[in-house]
């Protein structure tokens, strides 16, 4: 099924780590975006802290996947967001991938292995300061950039963000109160 | 002097660089890795309940969340002093088989297969493991997946979540094991078993039976004399979860074998002002450098460290190519980094042989798979076996059972030293006077330090752009970009 019809299956993929500081930023947004999407016919929120091969089973089922994701870019303001196709990453090179398989070579392989892998996939992602510190809490500049974030994959996946009445970054959890 | 770093921008699993000195006469005089340090661990952890850590530590990391999961569990054990009864420790040890079992098939397939079925100097784009099921066939490929997903679902089967689990407690685990879910488990326990048999085929075929890929293993190149830790169990074979650690030196004696408890009497870190990361050395040898031998306390813990540092396999079929892989490489202990890989092939085999003789033996679903803490909590220190090397966590509580301190050591910290070294040796053989650096050469660096299948930090982040790796030339005197080669 093509990109863009109202049969389209499609799947937001928030992905990184919760724990990292500015790394959970993927995770966060697909978070913001779940209410956002819940009443919407053929779009899924899926959500990973791992990649490599399982990127290939998140990805499996849709046509198209807008994946949502920490970019690391020496020299680029962090809270940048920045949109990209998977087509834009080449092939696997070991190190890039230090422990599996690259976006690339997973959906070659899903489809290679038969699997029921999307036409387009879009990667949002946004410029982080900091995904070294053990942190739930996000830096301010990319906490203030998920709102662009939520926004920028709606318009992926043609959806009108004035029609919802409430668009905000969501809450952090508190830590447990000792 | 020149500096030439490989800079691998990585996208899912941390990232590093790896920095060469050259002369100006094009002959290598250094080599060092350089990663990030994952920061804050310790303040992130402190006034958190001691028993939040299994769930807490195993989301440090996308890559082995089960490793940190079952150190931390152990550690809150010691914590409070329980002992577990034998079929909760079977569950425990059951499951982190099978985690080995996927984790171990992903390594040699993805990263440590391409340079061997596909050689060394295939060109980067082919050389992954698209390029490994094109030349040995799509239905290895689904045998490579069922064996990946088969081994989540034992996970996911235990009460824990796929990704992060959840279900080792302090004194035991959260759900037993019913003899439907038994039944199950044996399935997939025989299909690892199966598995991992087809997998040494495999390096029968491929590696083995190449003379140039077997001298390349055996060459200078590639080796490295240092002591070898690994955790072994009562009967000095081989263990992932559980076992005193056993220290050979590079003539494969005995060194020392201690309790997890006493890990600080033994292992000291050095510190070095270009790195943010500490390198864990043998307290009672000493620091003497990024150099190998007897003098030097510099040890590995890899797959092929956990061979070196047993007297051999538990399991029947494992134990049979241990003896091959000795027989082969000239006996023990092996010093040769590339033969890691092989090394890892026997570890999956004897995942799979544990898990299913575990998931048979008739206590598996024994009704007694918890005891409930009832001693004051005070300091505990869990060590396991993670596919990157020796894991301990270290926890000191207050009397109840908040976290005051924690002190982890990763398993890919106690080879940073060795990784440095092992990329200088093998640069040092390919980088000489007048040579050009070019992509097979950086890839034959590069399976230095893969083979120790590195972890260098935590799950995602950093761009995955057009730049997968940067080659930076530049003066040690200035610091001035002379040259730099991009690999897109």
């Amino acid at each position: 099924m093509a990109p863009g019809t109202t049969d389209t299956r499609r799947v937001v993929l928030g992905v990184g780590n919760s724990i990292m500081t500015d790394d959970a930023v993927g995770i966060i947004t697909a978070q913001a975006l779940e209410p956002l999407l819940a009443e919407h016919p053929n779009v899924e929120v899926r959500f990973s802290e791992r990649g490599g091969f399982d990127l290939m089973d998140l990805l499996d089922g849709c046509d198209h996947a807008v994946i949502v994701d920490a970019y690391l870019v020496p020299g680029t303001p962090p809270g940048t967001v920045l949109s990209r196709r998977a087509e834009d990453f080449l092939g696997s090179h070991h190190l890039y991938a230090a422990h599996g398989i690259d976006l690339p070579t997973a959906l070659r392989l899903g489809r290679e292995l038969g699997g029921d892998m999307p036409e387009r996939v879009d990667i949002i992602g946004v410029v982080v300061e900091d995904p070294y510190t053990v942190s739930e809490q996000m830096t301010p500049s990319v906490t203030g950039a998920v709102d662009e974030a939520v926004e920028r994959v709606l318009a992926l996946l043609e959806i009108d963000p004035s029609s919802h009445a409430s668009m905000r970054a969501p809450r952090l959890e508190e830590p447990p109160c000792p | 002097m020149k500096k030439i770093s490989i800079d691998p921008i990585s996208r899912l699993e941390g990232h590093g660089r790896i920095d060469l000195f050259v002369k100006d006469d094009g002959e290598l005089a250094n080599a060092y890795l350089v990663i990030p340090e994952i920061r804050g661990f310790e303040k992130f952890a402190e006034g958190r309940p001691v028993e939040e850590m299994p769930r807490i530590t195993s989301r440090i990391c996308g890559v082995c969340p089960e490793a940190h999961h079952m150190a931390a569990a152990k550690a809150c054990d010691a914590v409070y002093g329980v002992e577990l009864p034998k079929t909760a420790k079977m569950i425990r040890e059951m499951q982190y088989s099978a985690f080995y079992a996927g984790d171990h098939t992903t390594h040699f397939y993805a990263l440590g297969a391409p340079d061997f079925v596909l050689g060394p100097d295939a060109p980067a784009a082919e050389r992954n493991l698209i390029g490994v099921i094109k030349a040995v066939g799509v239905d290895i490929g689904k045998q490579v997946i069922q064996m990946r997903k088969w081994a989540h679902e034992v996970a996911q089967m235990m009460g824990g979540k796929p990704v992060h689990p959840v279900n080792a407690i302090p004194g035991g685990v959260s759900r037993r094991v019913t003899p439907e879910m038994q039944k199950r488990l044996i399935e997939i326990g025989e299909y690892a078993v199966e598995f991992a048999q087809f997998t040494l085929k495999i390096v029968d075929d491929v590696v083995l039976a190449n003379k140039d890929y077997v001298n390349m293993i055996v060459g200078d190149d590639y080796t490295l004399r240092t002591y070898y830790m690994g955790l072994v169990d009562a009967n000095n074979k081989v263990n992932f979860y559980d076992g005193k650690v056993r220290v050979v030196g590079p003539d494969g004696s005995e060194f020392v074998k201690y309790e997890a408890a006493d890990y600080q009497k033994h292992i000291a870190e050095h510190v070095e002002p270009w790195s943010y990361l500490k390198f864990p050395f043998l307290k009672n040898v000493g620091w003497k450098g990024f150099v190998d031998g007897p003098e030097s306390g510099v040890y590995q813990a890899t797959p092929l460290s956990r061979l070196n540092a047993s007297d051999g396999m538990a399991t029947p079929l494992a134990q049979k190519h241990y003896e091959r892989f000795y027989e082969t490489l000239g006996g023990k202990p092996v010093h040769h980094t590339l033969a890691t890989h092989w090394a890892r092939c026997v570890e999956l085999l004897y995942a799979g042989e544990r898990l299913l003789e575990l998931a048979s033996h008739p206590d598996i679903t024994g009704p007694e798979y918890r005891v409930v803490p009832t001693g004051t909590p005070t300091e505990g220190v869990g060590i396991v076996e993670a596919p990157r090397g020796t894991l301990t966590h270290h926890y000191k509580t207050d009397e109840n059972g908040i976290v005051t301190k924690a002190n982890l050591i990763v398993g890919t910290t106690n080879n940073y030293a060795p990784i440095s070294m092992a990329i200088r040796g093998a640069a040092r053989g390919l980088i000489t006077k007048g040579s050009t650096i070019d992509e097979p050469t950086l890839n034959k660096i590069e399976m230095a330090f893969r083979s120790y299948d590195p972890c260098f930090g935590c799950a995602t982040h950093s761009l995955p752009g057009e730049m997968p790796m940067i080659v930076r030339v530049r003066s040690a005197e200035d610091g001035s970009l002379i040259d730099e080669v991009r690999r897109d």
